[in-house]
């Protein structure tokens, strides 16, 4: 056969250089990019066009887009991150991150010095990647997601997936407790623009017309009273001279302290002053029929022609905001509870490789919780894929550079 | 306390007055100085702010959106500070000053107010993702400021010496490092806080998703020295684009995407596209 060949398509060294420039070109550093570029673009669909059960959604409130929603669906456009097309992307920057991972540890063997390094902080950081590809594809696989409803003393031995079905648990939980912890009135939102500001009003009660004015409650500041029925001028004035957020009081000695700095019980010392009117008394909160006289300072003894009363905003219990919720779990196997914890958001119970998490609650059923379920065995790769990346970024911005700057 | 933030939003917009006349006064009589020390006065009194807010709440003062943009700012000056120390370009002392301005006026249009905490928000984590992502996000708005300054020097008839372009490249490469470390962090520790409160460290939603496009967006970057033709112009360009997804995801995903759920506005503008 004639060494020269008119036609290359049937020379077995041409059809090996262009597989060689094929692959050459699928694991270039530009494919990948532009493949992560591709996984970026189909990440902005996703949070731009209804997803899963958002679809539903959109066409009740858009019917007439119908059409195009089934021409987005038929391309996988709305359901774009459990879309095979999405998983091949990713099954690419895979291999891809292989690849690239088996040239850096050539890399790091073939250089020396700061080039070494370099070469090893990238290395870690491309493994990191693929390690926590790895932890994702290994939720996917065996990983397990579900819910679980109790009512306080209800036990439960299975949990109901996400996506329809059950998986029974090889033990039984039960809700011993719940709990909802509500932010008190006194954990409202503070304005801080007026340092002196204390949650609550000073209200006034007028004796003639029952006229009700409220003051803030603005400690050591002297504020003009205004007339009944909100006229400009009643010639009188009303301080507050202190607060305390738990009143104590020697009823021997009046001597005033606070119990604790909890809002257990809300006092204020108010002072009026005008005219012939002069007084000096402490308003509870908790006890509005309670007045306590507080020091005075001159004789005058005219009282005001109106009531006192410190009040706290109160809030209906559907507009209190949740401060926490608390569900005490009890594990029981083989007939005996192997584990009993008050779990919380964010810090959840785990047991034989499930975890469950306080999920929600019903405010018109205090004793009912709900729980989240998760059995992930790809977590603790993750998590090390996310300390080496951590790591690898940090010898590649921070190791080498002062190192380079050192020498 | 909102005193001392209406003063610093004060000392910001001397330090961007003075940094602007440097810029354009040919004899250079110490604005350029003045201007740093008037932002580090910035940042001392932001510092000041943040702490007194976090002692009054009891809580770091990260939880809501005033209280981030006070972070972003402090953020901004903070790290130009820094970066002044090693690379001499008053110009990026003059967008730094003008991020500070922006972001603090736009602060002052939210309460101040203190709010109580929600149950998922009362977490450790809290800090350590927002002040990690914070500290990406602002030095992501520095190289979007000295990627813009590159591309304006780069032009064929600009009269800018090579040295300065070049510091501009480097300080734009510098701080997309320096933003990507803790970007990376802050997302992180997002994945970790995600799983012990709800049980999944991902789950597709637009914020994290956004999180990772401007992630893959500046990892493309940082690969663009390795790539034939990617370097200079297009790099900056790439920085630009990932300073605009951090935008989208600091603000649009709050603005925008969530009146997605009433798919009004983006989406129906998206769908009506096609």
């Amino acid at each position: 056969m004639s060494s020269v060949s008119g036609n290359t398509t049937d020379n077995p060294a041409s059809r090996g250089s262009r597989s060689a420039c094929v692959y050459r070109t699928v694991t270039s550093l530009k494919c990948a990019m532009g493949v992560v570029l591709l996984i970026a673009v189909a990440c902005i669909a996703g949070t731009l066009l209804p997803q899963g059960r958002q679809v539903e959604e959109y066409l009740a409130a858009n019917p007439d887009a119908a059409g195009r929603m089934r021409v987005l669906d038929a391309v996988g456009l709305t359901h774009v991150y459990d879309a095979l097309w999405f998983k091949g992307l990713l099954g690419f920057l895979g291999v891809s991150l292989l690849i690239c991972t088996t040239r850096r540890y050539r890399a790091v063997r073939r250089s020396s010095g700061r080039r070494r390094i370099r070469a090893a902080g990238s290395l870690i950081t491309h493994i990191s990647m693929l390690i926590i590809l790895v932890g994702a594809v290994v939720r996917g696989v065996v990983g397990q997601k579900g819910f679980m409803s109790l009512h306080e003393g209800e036990r439960a031995s299975s949990i109901e997936l996400a996506g329809g079905g059950g998986v029974a648990l090889p033990f039984s939980v039960r809700l011993v407790d719940f709990d909802v912890e509500f932010y008190s009135e006194t954990d409202a939102p503070r304005d801080v623009s007026v340092s002196n500001r204390v949650p609550g009003y000073v209200v006034l009660a007028w004796r003639q017309n029952e006229h009700v004015t409220r003051l803030p409650v603005l400690v050591g500041e002297w504020q003009a009273i205004p007339g009944s029925q909100g006229s400009a001028v009643s010639g009188l004035e009303l301080q507050v001279r202190q607060y305390v957020p738990d009143f104590l009081a020697d009823m021997t000695t009046g001597e005033v302290t606070r119990r604790s700095d909890q809002p257990n019980n809300p006092a204020i010392q108010v002072s009026v002053r005008g005219g012939s009117v002069g007084i000096d008394q402490w308003l509870f909160a908790r006890f509005p029929r309670f007045k306590m006289h507080g020091k005075h300072e001159d004789a005058v003894t005219d009282e005001p022609p109106f009531l006192l009363y410190y009040e706290l905003p109160h809030k209906p219990v559907e507009q209190r905001q949740v401060k926490d919720w608390r569900s005490t779990l009890e594990v029981v196997q083989d007939g005996q509870v192997v584990l009993e914890k008050t779990i919380e958001v964010n810090d959840p119970l785990r047991y034989a490789g499930y975890t469950f998490f306080q999920s929600g609650y019903n405010p018109n059923d205090p004793t009912w919780t709900s729980l989240q379920v998760v059995k992930d065995p790809g977590v603790p790769v993750v998590y090390t894929g996310f300390i080496l990346m951590v790591i690898g970024l940090c010898v590649l911005f921070c190791v080498e550079p002062l190192l380079d700057r050192a020498s | 306390m909102d005193a001392i933030l209406n003063a610093c939003l004060a000392t910001a917009l001397l330090s961007l007055v003075l940094s602007t006349v440097d810029l354009c006064c040919r004899q250079r009589r110490g604005f350029g100085m003045a201007a740093l020390v008037v932002l580090a006065v910035t940042a001392v009194g932001l510092s000041v702010y943040i702490g007194a807010r976090w002692a009054a709440a009891g809580r770091p003062p990260f939880s809501n959106m005033f209280e981030s943009l006070v972070l972003f700012a402090w953020t901004v000056a903070v790290l130009l500070l820094v970066l002044r120390i090693r690379i001499r370009l008053n110009m990026l002392s003059t967008a730094a000053a003008l991020l500070t301005v922006v972001t603090l006026a736009y602060a002052s249009t939210f309460t101040s107010e203190i709010r109580p905490l929600m149950p998922a928000l009362q977490s450790n984590w809290l800090t350590f993702h927002v002040f990690s992502c914070f500290l990406g996000y602002g030095a992501f708005a520095l190289s979007f400021a000295a990627a813009i300054a590159f591309l304006v020097a780069a032009r064929s008839n600009s009269r800018v010496s090579e040295a300065v372009r070049s510091g501009l490249e480097v300080a734009t490469a510098q701080t997309v490092s320096f933003g990507f470390l803790f970007l990376s962090i802050g997302i992180v520790t997002g994945a970790v806080w995600a799983n012990s409160a709800w049980g999944t460290y991902w789950s597709w939603d637009p914020k994290e998703t956004w999180s990772l496009i401007t992630w893959i967006v500046y990892a493309v970057y940082l690969h663009c020295r390795f790539m034939r033709g990617w370097q200079g112009k297009t790099a900056a360009w790439i920085a630009i684009v990932g300073f605009l997804c951090v935008l989208f995801t600091y603000l649009g995903v709050n603005f925008l995407l969530t009146g997605l759920h009433s798919y009004a506005g983006l989406v129906s503008g998206v769908l009506n596209l096609s």
